[in-house]
């Protein structure tokens, strides 16, 4: 077994780009305190091509440099990646009286918001929008694969989580507050440029959803649905093999679905275009008339086939997850956690997380450092680092996954902020 | 902030379907853009007038132009002058019991105008009046009566009645009045239509009461009625009759010649050229011509050339113009009169070659030169008289020397959150296939709204290469790229242009003259290679 899971997080580590994620059996009290109330922020963005000088900038509205942009280049791959994902969590969990001793009962009460925004680019399609299309003179920039989705939704989640003799089981049932939806997909297509540029002809097929546009705040409900979350956990030790000293947990989260209301607006694309610039019968005979006579605004129109009005249905972005924990040494905590979360564009996640204590034992509280590895989920590698203080009354943890890109960012992304607070109730 | 930088994502797939639809707003990123923007043409319609060039035998371009020089019209030689008429009417010396059934007074009066020029019959009266004044003493109410039955309108006389109260010789009475003789035919042979420029009418006054309060009355020599005519402001349509040998000399002198209003400087020579000076007679007279001198002037470069050859002086005799009134509105036939001139009768190749903008003449015509030969029948329309048409016909087999095309266009680049304020760089290349035989040099400057230039577009030297003929035709157009640099710079300035001026330098190659045929043409394909900030709708 102990084989099996290493087979798994070595092939997993070759394949995968990403980030982490909270899980809900952290909701599940196991030592003396009878409740715990928490919070729990994180921002994340990764990509394996697009760099945070550019995000920056883009998130700043001054626009990035154009050699910010160049410097893009030479990491675009067939496939291109790029997410963002943000939660703002806040919980309280109370443990519950159980009629067998033995049996560690814990009820809570989770809500939170996650907005994501994931999407896959082909070669093409990405050099076309970053770069323009003057790399296409004179063949085809094929679109036929670029997938983008924007979702944001808030759930209330209530939770309940029993464990004896290690084994810990949790279920949670969530109501679903649909925020924002937005996606586009291509199912085919292509610019063409003419060698010298003069002129262009594109034909495209695809489908773009939008969420109530008349909705202008970001926790405006534009939809409902329902979720369930559940995980199981088992000691297991990887390293001190038979010591009970770590454990490994299977977690779904967001298995469900949201309804979005009549209002959404759904387009059919189906069309082609082409533009020649403006045609006169002499140079010398192009007026403003003529010039606004054959303005093209006619793009709209020829490429959008079919608009619709009315409710629809999405699946939630689910993700399941393999955790692994545990005290390596005294002071060393070894947390890996495999996971991935589909309808996110992004590939398995494979993330390595080290808690050293700094301080004495003996210290009643504990000091930390974290150091982070991550590989896969939109990026190759993730580097990171961060503190935690353990107190006997509360936990903070704050620290980032990715701090390659921060140092570097016009060559390498990687943004990840995390903020955690609870406090312990006795 | 995050969100909304999320919002922008979610939009990024939204430009390979709108293309290069844009948003004002100031985010987005640069790309390098290749951006069709116009596909038009470049041709001998931007040298010449659009009609002015004529695809004639063998698919040969020709440059033809007519330009009336002279409109000369005589009708100033042929006006009625205003003329006035008194007649004094006394009673008799001693008292006459008058029986009122009987006019008081009938007269017949016939009076010559004073035209110098001809003797005329006929006039049809465009504008003009009779005005006429009546006074009389005549102590009864009586009505006066003009007849003219020498003038007619649609098949009626002019005839003319008013009433005249009661006068007396301490308080005559008055009458005056006037008569619109638009459309009259004035016949002006006089009462025994045997005369010329005479007109004549009755003038009649008689008792408005023949009865009361008696059938007779007391005529004195105190009723005294005066009669006088004013003929005012008579414009005729048309006169008639027999016009005097005269020569006629036009005011004008000279004429604009515009066909090659856009050429600003430079030269092209041509080996052929063809012009016919055609006249063309709408009067009812025979005519004898002669152009004296004729001379181009191009009042840029301060060049002349005066026209050589038999032409010069040679006695052009035009005939006279017929009448034909199955004709629609005019009834005129004119006389057409045509004298041709090549480079083989006159220097005609030189006179073109400077370019002219106006020409020069000295020109005059003798009128009926063998006096009356059509027997009363000479006519003339006031609208109508003698044209002098230069008509131009050049095959374009030409040789370009600097030849300098400049025209002026308005500029608006619109408001600047229009999207062009998005480029941030680059070039606008011009893309040439040229298939005419000559290269031309390209600029555009722009000026501001005090005609200022505050910028040059195009690099320096950029030129249209010239198509390569072979067997005298140019079968392959050739391409040639010209570049406009943009930046921030330049588009600012751009923002600030009210007008341009397009300037093209055209130059043959080597010293053949060069046919151009209407197969060529020069297309012109511009496109934007631009940095350009992409922004996602």
């Amino acid at each position: 077994m102990r084989r099996f899971i290493i087979l798994i997080f070595i092939f997993s580590a070759g394949l995968t780009k990403g980030q982490t994620d909270f899980s809900i059996s952290q909701l599940a009290i196991s030592d003396s305190s009878k409740a715990k109330l928490g919070l729990w922020v994180e921002q994340s963005f990764n990509s394996n091509v697009i760099n945070n000088t550019v995000v920056f900038s883009l998130a700043r509205k001054s626009g990035p440099t154009y050699q910010s942009m160049q410097n893009m280049r030479s990491r675009v791959q067939s496939t291109n990646r790029g997410g963002y994902n943000g939660y703002e969590r806040i919980y309280y969990s109370q443990k519950l009286k159980s009629k067998i001793d033995s049996v560690n009962a814990t009820g809570f009460l989770n809500v939170f918001t996650h907005r994501q925004l994931s999407t896959v680019f082909g070669e093409d399609p990405l050099r076309l929008i970053a770069f323009g299309n003057k790399d296409f003179a004179g063949k085809n920039a094929n679109l036929d694969k670029l997938d983008l989705t924007l979702l944001q939704y808030t759930t209330i989640q209530f939770g309940y989580t029993v464990e004896k003799n290690g084994y810990t089981l949790g279920l949670a049932p969530g109501l679903v507050i649909g925020n924002k939806y937005g996606s586009i997909k291509s199912n085919g297509g292509y610019l063409y440029t003419s060698s010298i540029g003069d002129s262009l002809y594109t034909e495209v097929s695809g489908q773009w959803s939008q969420s109530d546009t008349s909705s202008k705040l970001i926790y405006d409900p534009n939809g409902i649905g329902a979720s369930i979350d559940f995980f199981f956990s088992m000691p297991f030790d990887l390293f001190k093999k038979n010591e009970n000293i770590g454990n490994i947990t299977f977690e779904v989260n967001d298995l469900g679905f949201i309804v979005w209301n009549k209002n959404t607006l759904t387009y059919d694309i189906e069309g082609e275009y082409g533009w020649g610039g403006f045609k006169a019968p002499s140079l010398f005979d192009l007026n403003d008339s003529l010039i606004d006579l054959q303005r093209p605004n006619d793009v709209q129109e020829s490429l959008l086939n079919f608009t619709n009005v009315g409710t629809k249905n999405t699946f939630m972005p689910m993700r399941i997850s393999v955790r692994y924990q545990e005290q390596l040494s005294e002071k060393v905590l070894l947390i890996a956690t495999l996971q991935h979360r589909f309808m996110s564009q992004t590939l398995p996640f494979l993330g390595l997380n080290q808690e050293i204590r700094m301080n004495d034992m003996s210290k009643k509280t504990g000091l930390n450092l974290r150091f982070y590895e991550s590989f896969g989920g939109y990026n190759y590698l993730g580097l990171g680092s961060g503190i935690s203080v353990a107190h006997p009354k509360f936990d903070v943890i704050a620290g980032t996954r990715n701090l390659v890109g921060l140092f570097n960012p016009e060559y390498f992304s990687g943004i990840n902020v995390h903020v955690g607070f609870q406090w312990k109730f006795y | 902030m995050l969100f909304k930088s999320l919002k922008r994502f979610l939009l990024v797939g939204c430009a390979l379907l709108m293309l290069f639809s844009c948003k004002k707003r100031k985010e987005g990123w640069p790309i390098d853009a290749l951006i069709p923007m116009i596909d038009s043409q470049l041709d001998l319609k931007n040298i010449f007038e659009d009609d002015l060039v004529q695809v004639r035998e063998n698919d040969l371009l020709h440059l033809v132009y007519e330009n009336e020089i002279l409109d000369l019209k005589l009708a100033d030689d042929f006006t009625i002058p205003d003329t006035t008429i008194s007649q004094v009417n006394e009673g008799p010396s001693f008292n006459l019991a008058w029986d009122k059934a009987n006019p008081l007074i009938s007269d017949t009066n016939e009076s010559k105008f004073n035209i110098t020029n001809a003797n005329l019959t006929y006039a049809l009266i465009k504008s003009g009046k009779i005005k006429f004044k009546v006074t009389s003493t005549i102590s009864e109410p009586t009505i006066i009566t003009y007849n003219m039955s020498s003038a007619e309108k649609e098949g009626k006389i002019l005839l003319v009645s008013r009433n005249m109260p009661a006068g007396s010789p301490g308080n005559p009475v008055e009458i005056i009045d006037e008569i619109d003789l638009s459309g009259f035919l004035l016949n002006l042979k006089g009462k025994n239509l045997n005369d010329y420029n005479t007109i004549f009418y009755y003038f009649t006054v008689t008792f408005a009461n023949q009865v009361s309060p008696s059938n007779l009355y007391n005529y004195t020599n105190a009723d005294v009625v005066t009669i006088e005519n004013s003929f005012v402001g008579i414009n005729p349509e048309m006169v008639k009759g027999v016009f005097n040998t005269t020569t006629e000399k036009p005011d004008e002198s000279s004429s604009e010649f515009d066909a090659f209003k856009q050429i600003r400087s430079g030269s092209f020579d041509v080996q052929k050229a063809k012009f016919s000076f055609e006249f063309e007679n709408r009067i009812g007279v025979d005519l004898q011509g002669s152009v004296n001198k004729l001379t181009a002037i191009n009042s840029k470069s301060k060049k002349s050339v005066d026209l050589k050859g038999d032409f010069i002086f040679q006695s052009l005799n035009l005939a006279r113009a017929k009448e034909d009134y199955s004709l629609y509105q005019v009834p005129i036939i004119p006389s057409n009169s045509s004298y041709e001139l090549s480079e083989e009768n006159s220097n005609i190749t030189d006179f073109i070659g400077i370019l002219p903008n106006e020409v020069q003449f000295d020109m005059d015509f003798t009128i009926n030169p063998l006096g009356n030969i059509s027997g009363g029948n000479d006519f003339l329309f006031s609208d109508y008289g003698i044209k002098a048409k230069l008509n131009m016909s050049i095959p374009l087999n030409v040789r370009a020397n600097d030849l300098e095309l400049i025209d002026t266009v308005d500029f608006n680049l619109g408001d600047p959150d229009e999207g062009s304020e998005l480029i941030e760089g680059g070039f606008v290349r011009v893309h040439a296939y040229n298939h005419y035989p000559f290269r031309a040099e390209i600029q555009i400057y722009t000026l501001n709204k005090d005609n200022v230039i505050i910028d040059s577009l195009m690099e320096v030297g950029s030129e249209i290469s010239a198509g390569i003929p072979i067997n005298k035709k140019v079968l392959e157009a050739k391409y040639s790229v010209l570049s406009a640099p943009v930046n921030v710079n330049k588009i600012n300035l751009l923002y600030q242009a009210e007008r341009a001026i397009v300037k093209l330098k055209f130059n043959t190659d080597g010293t053949e003259y060069n046919d151009l045929y209407a197969s060529y043409n020069t297309k012109i394909k511009v496109v934007g290679d631009f940095k350009y900030r992409l922004i996602i709708k």
